[in-house]
């Protein structure tokens, strides 16, 4: 009897479990909630990853103001050869308030892509604004089953006042481990429920009470200072420790590379947010700061407008601190590498102090900033030996500003976005006055943008329309490898690229956009741009391939056949012709062959050959002769 | 048939023995749900980060 007494005081001790466990099942069965892993099935393309849209509401008590991200799909099955790249962050990282192409990942894969023609880059950044380390830690735990080749990280500015940080979250939001517990539990169908009505109840609490936006200036001044050293920043301190030093032995402990940037913020071009009364106040120090860089004294200028900003109760720019923890990372890990991009922005601004050459606002690089970024990156890659470039290829930093594709309809985007982040609190700075002219095509749509009338591709789209009808070439060709960029798995945009440089005459870049659109999807089309181009750069052995592939696919009423034996016996006379290249009669061959079928450039060079071995060689002064008939002939 | 009889019987008159944990686990579930919520103000900041 008693045995049965403690059975029961056991199995009465469970119900409680028991019975949640049933909720829990119930919930999950009625489709209630969302399940929080990182990735998910990408339901567009079969056999691709893609960022779950639901995973960063964990990160939020009310689920409705979580932030998403970029949804970069990725091959389940990586291929061999594929250096796969992911990015974590926060706002910066993801290229605010250019997004798309602006963000520091894309000009590090423009770079990548053509710096290493063959082989094949997955970068795929995981950022979002608004978060912070925990939201870091919770995503780059999750990476090592997903092979990463490199994590890049740039995350600190948020780690005050963003998603869990201790200046946003209520009295437990500085006991890391506990906010990391919750952050477990709400996985949780049942959790998620008391979340949500947790928000609902707060909702309406709010609404009945207090405007919030009328006085949040006030009620930031009153709540959300953070004195320098005190216990909150401090917890501020250890929660970054605690997250990214838990993540970066997450992933040594699968041996992936680790690239944690330090932070960059604006010290001489923005004054202190709120300044504490008194003679050490930040307002004061920026003061002193700004007289001492009048004078010429740098040095004491460059250390006032720091601590300008380490004394700025409104911590939205990181303390010097969390640069420090950066660097202690370095140390300790032997996978992590220190990014210094501060020191890299600091060589690229006068005297070596931050300020508006290289930030738009408080913390976000202008378009030259996020070049820099990437380029800081870059080269903590090659120094890690992670990549190793090939000398004739490598795109260097001035060559990645030159052709990086950035839409001037992405930069007034970025300008507008700031312009309007600048009028509100804190900045509180007012707009200039609206022009009296007519907008320009581009003006109009990065307006749209910016209200959201227009989505990115629609908005390229008609840039792209705009400039084709215009003829403007350069544009054009820059639209669309924006759109390339965007959307690496879609062939149309490699192959419309590919298009608009054979017709800018820039036929091996045309070629590099071809293989992929035909590598994406193989078309008669695509097939065709490829042979003609490789052929008009002497390529024949590359071009065969593709010819095989057109004539057996062919779309069009002209038969292949006959090229296809001609480019087969001009592979055959160009390898005889390599092991002897003083032989005019194989030169002229190849150059009567290319005349056949018009290959104008072809033929010019392997004439000039012949002549310059044999200047009076009758055969080829009248390939010449030809060549000269072809080229002033009426198209 | 007996045993759960005999389980049920003990249910309705030691309640303490079940109702009190289920009340307390979800007591420490809202606590921390209601503890570690976000500022009613983060997302009127979050455009600036």
């Amino acid at each position: 009897m008693k045995k049965r007494l403690w059975l029961f005081k056991g199995l009465a001790l469970m119900l409680p479990l028991l019975l949640l466990a049933l909720v829990e099942v119930l919930l999950r069965a009625f489709g209630y909630g969302h399940d929080y892993r990182l990735f998910v099935d990408d339901p567009e393309r079969k056999g691709y990853w893609i960022v779950n849209q639901h995973a960063s509401e964990r990160y939020f008590t009310e689920t409705d103001n979580a932030t998403v991200g970029n949804f970069e799909p990725f091959l389940k099955k990586k291929p061999d050869g594929t250096f796969r790249i992911f990015v974590l962050g926060e706002s910066t990282t993801i290229g605010y308030p250019y997004f798309h192409n602006g963000s520091f990942h894309r000009w590090l894969q423009y770079r990548l892509m053509h710096t290493f023609p063959n082989r094949n880059f997955e970068v795929i950044n995981l950022s979002m604004t608004a978060v912070n380390s925990y939201t870091v830690f919770g995503f780059g735990k999750q990476l090592v089953d997903y092979e990463p080749d490199a994590v890049l990280i740039y995350t600190g500015h948020n780690e005050y006042y963003g998603a869990m940080g201790v200046g946003s979250t209520s009295s437990l939001g500085s006991q890391p481990g506990l906010v990391r517990l919750v952050l477990k539990l709400r996985e949780f169908r049942l959790v998620q429920w008391l979340n949500r009505t947790w928000s609902r109840i707060r909702q309406t609490a709010s609404g009945q009470k207090v405007d919030l936006r009328e006085g949040m200036m006030k009620r930031m001044a009153a709540d959300q200072q953070i004195p320098l050293g005190s216990e909150k920043y401090q917890n501020g301190i250890e929660q970054f420790r605690t997250n990214l030093t838990d993540l970066c032995q997450a992933l040594s402990g699968q041996h992936i590379p680790v690239f944690i940037s330090t932070l960059v913020s604006n010290e001489k071009d923005l004054k202190p947010f709120i300044s504490a009364p008194g003679t050490a106040s930040a307002e004061q120090q920026f003061q002193l700061a700004k007289q001492a860089y009048q004078k010429g004294n740098i040095r004491e200028a460059r250390q006032k407008f720091v601590q300008a900003k380490e004394l700025d109760l409104l911590r939205f720019r990181a303390p010097e601190a969390l640069n420090q923890v950066i660097r202690e990372l370095g140390n300790r890990f032997s996978n992590v590498t220190v990014v210094d991009s501060r020191a890299v922005f600091e060589t690229h601004s006068p005297n070596g102090i931050l300020g508006n050459e290289t930030l738009l606002e408080h913390v976000h690089p202008n378009l030259y900033g996020y070049a820099l970024l990437s380029d800081a990156f870059y080269e903590a890659l090659k120094k890690k030996k992670r990549l190793v470039a090939d000398g004739p290829n490598e795109m260097s930093f001035d060559q990645l500003r030159q052709q990086m594709p950035i839409t001037p309809v992405d930069s007034l985007k970025g300008a507008y976005e700031v312009m309007i982040l600048k009028e509100s609190w804190p900045f509180n700075e007012p707009m200039p006055p609206e022009e009296n002219r007519p907008k320009t095509v581009e003006e109009k749509l990065a307006g749209g943008l910016v209200v959201k009338q227009i989505a990115w591709r629609d908005a390229m789209r008609e840039l792209l329309a705009h400039y084709l009808k215009t003829q403007n070439q350069r544009g054009a060709l820059q639209v669309s490898e924006a759109l390339v960029l965007e959307y690496p798995y879609d062939p149309a945009y490699y192959g419309q690229t590919g298009k608009l440089y054979f017709s800018a005459n820039q036929p091996e870049r045309a070629v590099w956009y071809l293989k992929k659109a035909f590598q994406l999807e193989e078309t008669f089309a695509t097939a065709q741009s490829l042979f003609i181009t490789l052929l008009k750069l002497d390529r024949p052995d590359e071009a065969l391939p593709y010819l095989r592939y057109a004539a057996a696919h062919n779309e069009t009423a002209f038969s292949l056949n006959e090229l296809q034996a001609f480019v087969e016996q001009l592979v055959t006379t160009k390898k005889q012709y390599l092991t002897d290249t003083t032989n005019v009669a194989l030169s002229n061959q190849l150059a009567a062959g290319y005349l056949k079928f018009a290959n104008a450039t072809g033929a010019a060079k392997y004439v000039a050959k012949s002549l310059r071995i044999d200047p009076r060689n009758a055969a080829a002064l009248q390939l010449q002769a030809q060549l000269q008939t072809l080229k002033t002939a009426p198209h | 048939m007996e045993f759960l009889r005999d389980f049920w019987l003990f249910m309705r008159t030691r309640k303490r023995y079940w109702l009190y944990p289920l009340l307390v686990l979800l007591l420490l579930l809202s606590a921390l749900t209601v503890l570690t919520t976000g500022s009613a103000l983060a997302p009127f900041i979050y455009s600036l980060f």
